[in-house]
C-alpha cells in the first residue's frame, strides 16, 4: 500500500522542467530554420537536451554533445556548464547515475568558478536528485542544503520551495519526520504565496504522507482533501487519483471502510483511463479486503448484499493478481495473496486460505531474496565505480579493501537472510560466487586497457603542479633567467609524456631521454641537491628494446622525494639497466636517507610515498596478465640508501 | 647580421622569441620588426626585404602558408613556430624545413640559426616551400605526401614518395632505393624514414628495412621470412615483425 505514496513522492523530484512533446517539436523547427553556429543555437541545443529527458533520453544525450561541442566552439563558459547539465540529466534519467554525476560535477566546476548563481542552485538541486536516486541520503541532503541558500540570495521562489520539497523527501525516507514536516510546510508556504498550484497540490499529498505515517490520521485526510480540491481544480489526474486512493488508505485503516471503498472505487476510473495497472494492483487489493472486513451495516451504507461480499472481494483479489502478473511485479503480487489468504480465512474457507497463504510465503522469499540479489548487485556496481574512481583518487588499495569487506558483509548478511533455507544457501552461493567471478573477469579484460592509460595519466599531477609552484616561485624572486629555463624544459618533458602515454611500449632510448629530464627538473627545483648517472649495459640496444612508457618515473620520484630530499648535503641516482637471459633489469639506486628512516620521519605521508609503487605495481600485474610474463618488483636496503629492482621481460621490436 | 622579423598573432610569444634573440643571438639576428597578421607581415617583407622569417602555424583564421602563397619573392629562410600542430610538424619534415616549438628552447633557437649561416644555393627554400605547400593539402587529409626532400651531399634532392622502393639503414646513414634504379645515400637515420613515411603505406619489416607495401612482389615463407620487391632485391623479415607485416600487407 505504501506504493502510492511514492508515486506522489517520484512526481514530485521530476517536478522542475516537464516538458511536452509539443515543445520539443517546436525546438526542433527552430534549430532546423537556424544553422549559424552562435550563440542563439547553442540556446536551443541546450534547452532541447534539457527537455528530452523525460521524453526520449537517448536524443538529449545526442543533442547535449552537440551543445557541449557548440559551447567549446564558441569559447562560452556559462552555456558550456548549461550544456553539461543538460547532457547530465538525460544520463540521469537513463539511470547512469556516474555519468549524470561526472556531467554534473564538470558543470559546477564551471559554475562555481563563475560565481553563477542561478546554475549553481540548479545544479546542486539536479546532484542532490541523483544522490536520492542512488539512496545516498547524506549526499543528497549536502547539495540541497547547498542549493537552498543560493536560491534564497536570488530570492528565486520556486527554487526555494523545490529545494524545500526535496530535502522533505530526504527527511521522509530517512523516517525523521518533524524535520520532513518542517521543510514541506515551508515549500507549501511559498508555493501558497507565489501562486504555485501544481507545487502547493504536491506538496499538500506529501504533508498528507509525512502526517499518515505519523499515525496523525485527521491531519492526514485534511491534506489529502486539500490535495484532491487543488488538483481537480489545476485538472491534474495523476494527482487526484493519488490523493483519492491515500485517503482510501488511511479511512481503511481508521476502520471507516465505506468512506474508504468510495474513495477507492472512486480512484478506478482514472487508472482505469491512465492504463496505470500498478496503481490499480493496490486499489483492486485494498477495495477487497475492505469487503470482506467490514461490518454488515457498513455493506449495507455501501449498497453491497451481505451474500455478494466474499465473491466479490476473491474477484477484485484475483484482478489485483492477474494485473500484478501482467505487469511483472511479484512485490505487489505476495501482498495480494496475503490479502486474499485472510479473505478466505474470514469466509471459512481454510483450504483455500492455507494455500493462498502458502503463495504469500513462497512469494515472499522469492521476492526478498531477488531484492537481496538487486541490493549486491547494486553495491558491486558501487564497488566498481568506486574502483575506478579511486584509481585516479590515490586511495585504490584502502579502498579495494574497504569495499571489499563492505561486499563480504552484504554476502553475509544475505545468508543469514536465507538462513532457513540451507541447501538453497549454498546452491545460491555458489552461483553468486560463479556469478561474481565471470562478472569481475569480463571488467577486468575491460578496464585492463583503460588502468593502462588511466595509471599513465598520474604521471603525475602532483609534478605537474610542484613544477608550476617552482615556476611561480622563481618568478615571485624575480629569477627570470630560471623560471625560463624550467619552464622550456616541462614544455618539452610535457610533449614527451603526452606522445609517449599515447604508446603502450617505446623504445628505451626515449623512455630514457624522458626520465632524464625529469630528473633534470626535479634537481633544479631543489637546487642541483642530487646528480645523476644513467648507465646502460652495452649488450643492450636501446633502440631495438620495448618498454612500457614512464615505467621507472615512480622509483627515482620516490628516490628523490623520501631519499634524496631528506638528507643533509648532495645524494646521488644511479639507473642502471642490464640484461640477464631473456629479461632486463633495471634498478634505481639512491644515497639517501633509506626506507626506515624514510618511514620514521615520515609517518604521515606514508599513503603518499607508496601510491606511485602501487600504480607501478598494478602495471606490472597487467603487463604479466597480457603477456603471461613474470615482471617483477622489489627493494632492498642499501648502507644508505635504497635500491629499486625492476624486472621486465626482454621485448625487442625487431 | 641576419634580418629577421617575427609573424605570430599572439603578442606573448613575439615577447617571448624577441627577448631570447637579444639574449642569445644577439650577435647573429637583428630583429627589424615583429607583426601580428598575415596582411601586415605581407606589407613587412614588400618593404623590409628580411632574410629570415619567423612564422607562425596558425595566424588568427589564416595560416603561415597563406602568406608564403602570397610572396612572390622568396628571398628569405623561414624557421615556422608552432606549438602542436601535429600535421604541421609532419610537413617541416616532409620538407626539410625548420620549425621551432613554443615555448622555445633556447638551445633550438641557436641551433636552428647555425644551420641557416650555411650558404644555400638559392633556388632552394622555393623548391622546399613548394612541396610543404604542395605536401599540406594531402596531409590534412591523411594522404601520402607526394614528395619529400632530402638532405644530400651536394645540397638536396626531391623524392617523390611514390617512386621510393625501399630504403636501408647504415649506421647513421639511410640508402633509398628509387624506381628508375637510382640510388641515394642520405645522412639521416632509418628511424627518421619510418616516422616520417611509416603511416603512409610503407612498413619497417626489419631493424635495417623500411619498405613500400606497394612494391612488394611476392613474400616467401620461414623463420620471419623475406620479401622479394619490385626491384629483384630480397629483403628479410624480422621474426618479431612477421604478424604485424603480414597483417599490413593482407589490409591493402
Amino acid at each position: 500500500m505504501k506504493k502510492i505514496s511514492t508515486l506522489a513522492a517520484c512526481f514530485f523530484i521530476c517536478f522542475f522542467g516537464i516538458a511536452q512533446q509539443k515543445e520539443i517539436d517546436s525546438m526542433l523547427r527552430a534549430l532546423a530554420d537556424y544553422s549559424i553556429k552562435d550563440t542563439v543555437r547553442l540556446n536551443l541545443l541546450n534547452s532541447l537536451a534539457y527537455s528530452y529527458y523525460n521524453v526520449d533520453p537517448d536524443k538529449g544525450l545526442l543533442i547535449g554533445d552537440q551543445a557541449i561541442a557548440l559551447a567549446q566552439q564558441l569559447d562560452d563558459r556559462s552555456k558550456l556548464a548549461e550544456a553539461y547539465r543538460s547532457k547530465g540529466i538525460n544520463q540521469w534519467a537513463k539511470g547512469n547515475y556516474p555519468g549524470a554525476l561526472e556531467l554534473y560535477g564538470e558543470a559546477i566546476k564551471i559554475f562555481e568558478a563563475l560565481n553563477h548563481k542561478k546554475g549553481m542552485t540548479q545544479t546542486y538541486n539536479n546532484l542532490g536528485v541523483v544522490y536520492m536516486y542512488m539512496s545516498n541520503y547524506p549526499k543528497a541532503l549536502e547539495y540541497y542544503l547547498k542549493a537552498l541558500p543560493l536560491a534564497e540570495e536570488l530570492n528565486n521562489k520556486t527554487g526555494i520551495a523545490n529545494a524545500c520539497t526535496n530535502i522533505g523527501l530526504v527527511y521522509k525516507n530517512l523516517a525523521n519526520y518533524p524535520k520532513a514536516l518542517e521543510y514541506y510546510q515551508k515549500a507549501h508556504d511559498i508555493y501558497k504565496l507565489s501562486g504555485n498550484k501544481q507545487g502547493l497540490a504536491s506538496v499538500l499529498s506529501n504533508l498528507g504522507t509525512v502526517y499518515d505515517l505519523l499515525k496523525e490520521k485527521d491531519k492526514a485526510l485534511s491534506y489529502y482533501q486539500r490535495g484532491i480540491a487543488l488538483n481537480r481544480e489545476i485538472g491534474n489526474k495523476r494527482g487526484i487519483a493519488s490523493d483519492l486512493v491515500n485517503t482510501g488508505i488511511v479511512y481503511s485503516a481508521m476502520g471507516r471502510f465505506p468512506e474508504a471503498y468510495e474513495y477507492l472505487a472512486e480512484s478506478l476510473n482514472f487508472y482505469k483511463e491512465a492504463g496505470d495497472k500498478n496503481n490499480l494492483v493496490v486499489v483492486f487489493n485494498s477495495m477487497g479486503s475492505i469487503l470482506a472486513n467490514a461490518a454488515p451495516e457498513d455493506l449495507r451504507k455501501m449498497k453491497i448484499n451481505l451474500t455478494d461480499r466474499f465473491h466479490m472481494a476473491i474477484d477484485l483479489h484475483q484482478q489485483a493478481i492477474q494485473l500484478a502478473k501482467e505487469i511483472g511485479a511479484p512485490d505487489e503480487e505476495y501482498q495480494v495473496w496475503e490479502d486474499l489468504s485472510i479473505t478466505y480465512e474470514k469466509k471459512k474457507d481454510f483450504p483455500l486460505a492455507l494455500d493462498a497463504h502458502k503463495k504469500f510465503i513462497l512469494l515472499r522469499d522469492s521476492v526478498i531474496n531477488d531484492e537481496k540479489k538487486a541490493e549486491i548487485t547494486r553495491k558491486e556496481l558501487q564497488f566498481d565505480f568506486d574502483k575506478k574512481e579511486a584509481v585516479s583518487n590515490a586511495t585504490y588499495q584502502a579502498k579495494l579493501k574497504q569495499q571489499q569487506t563492505v561486499k563480504y558483509a552484504i554476502m553475509g548478511g544475505t545468508a543469514l537472510l536465507l538462513g532457513g533455507t540451507f541447501f538453497s544457501f549454498i546452491l545460491y552461493q555458489r552461483k553468486k560466487d560463479a556469478v561474481v567471478k565471470k562478472h569481475e573477469a569480463e571488467l577486468n579484460a575491460e578496464i585492463s586497457d583503460t588502468e593502462m592509460k588511466a595509471l599513465r595519466a598520474q604521471m603525475n599531477p602532483h609534478f605537474i603542479f610542484n613544477s608550476l609552484n617552482s615556476i611561480s616561485d622563481y618568478i615571485a624572486k624575480n629569477n627570470i633567467r630560471a623560471a625560463d629555463d624550467y619552464l622550456t624544459k616541462f614544455a618539452r618533458l610535457m610533449r614527451m609524456i603526452l606522445e609517449n602515454s599515447e604508446k603502450k611500449e617505446i623504445a628505451l632510448a626515449d623512455d630514457l631521454k624522458a626520465l632524464e629530464l625529469y630528473m633534470q627538473l626535479e634537481s633544479l627545483r631543489l637546487n642541483n641537491k642530487f646528480s645523476y648517472e644513467i648507465k646502460t649495459d652495452s649488450a643492450i640496444d636501446k633502440e631495438n628494446t620495448l618498454v612500457p612508457p614512464l615505467l621507472l618515473q615512480p622509483f627515482v620520484e620516490n628516490s628523490i622525494w623520501h631519499g634524496i630530499a631528506k638528507k643533509e648535503g648532495q645524494g646521488k641516482i644511479v639507473i642502471l639497466i642490464s640484461k640477464e637471459n631473456k629479461m632486463i633489469h633495471c634498478t634505481v639506486e639512491d644515497d639517501g636517507v633509506g626506507r626506515r628512516a624514510a618511514g620514521e620521519i615520515n609517518q604521515l605521508e606514508n599513503t603518499r610515498k607508496s601510491l606511485g609503487m602501487k600504480i607501478t605495481k598494478s602495471r606490472i600485474d597487467i603487463l604479466n596478465r597480457i603477456k603471461k610474463s613474470n615482471a617483477s618488483v622489489f627493494f632492498s636496503d642499501l648502507t644508505h640508501g635504497t635500491k629499486a629492482t625492476i624486472i621486465l621481460p626482454l621485448e625487442l621490436s625487431f | 647580421m641576419i634580418k629577421a622579423i617575427i609573424i605570430d598573432d599572439e603578442q606573448h610569444c613575439i615577447d617571448r622569441l624577441t627577448g631570447q634573440l637579444k639574449q642569445h643571438c644577439a650577435e647573429t639576428i637583428q630583429l627589424a620588426g615583429s607583426y601580428s597578421t598575415v596582411e601586415e607581415g605581407l606589407q613587412a617583407i614588400k618593404l623590409l626585404q628580411p632574410q629570415l622569417l619567423f612564422l607562425d602555424v596558425q595566424i588568427h583564421n589564416k595560416t603561415g602558408f597563406d602568406l608564403l602563397q602570397q610572396t612572390r619573392e622568396k628571398s628569405f629562410d623561414v624557421i615556422f613556430t608552432t606549438a602542436y600542430e601535429k600535421y604541421a610538424v609532419q610537413a617541416f619534415r616532409f620538407s626539410a624545413l625548420d620549425y621551432l616549438l613554443k615555448p622555445v628552447d633556447p638551445e633550438d633557437l641557436v641551433a636552428a640559426i647555425a644551420k641557416l649561416s650555411l650558404k644555400k644555393p638559392a633556388d632552394e627554400l622555393s623548391k622546399k616551400l613548394e612541396t610543404l605547400l604542395d605536401n599540406m593539402e594531402q596531409l590534412k587529409q591523411y594522404t601520402p605526401p607526394k614528395k619529400i626532400i632530402v638532405p644530400t651531399i651536394n645540397g638536396f634532392e626531391l623524392l617523390p614518395v611514390i617512386d621510393i622502393i625501399r630504403c636501408q639503414s647504415d649506421v647513421n646513414y639511410t640508402t633509398i632505393f628509387m624506381k628508375d634504379r637510382q640510388k641515394l645515400v642520405v645522412a639521416k637515420t632509418l628511424k627518421e624514414f619510418e616516422e616520417m613515411l611509416g603511416e603512409y603505406n610503407f612498413f619497417r619489416v626489419h631493424n635495417s628495412h623500411l619498405v613500400n607495401l606497394a612494391y612488394v612482389k611476392s613474400y616467401h615463407k620461414g623463420k620471419g621470412g623475406s620479401v622479394s620487391m619490385i626491384d629483384n632485391s630480397e629483403i628479410e623479415v624480422s621474426t618479431r615483425r612477421k604478424d604485424e607485416f603480414l597483417k599490413k600487407l593482407a589490409e591493402k
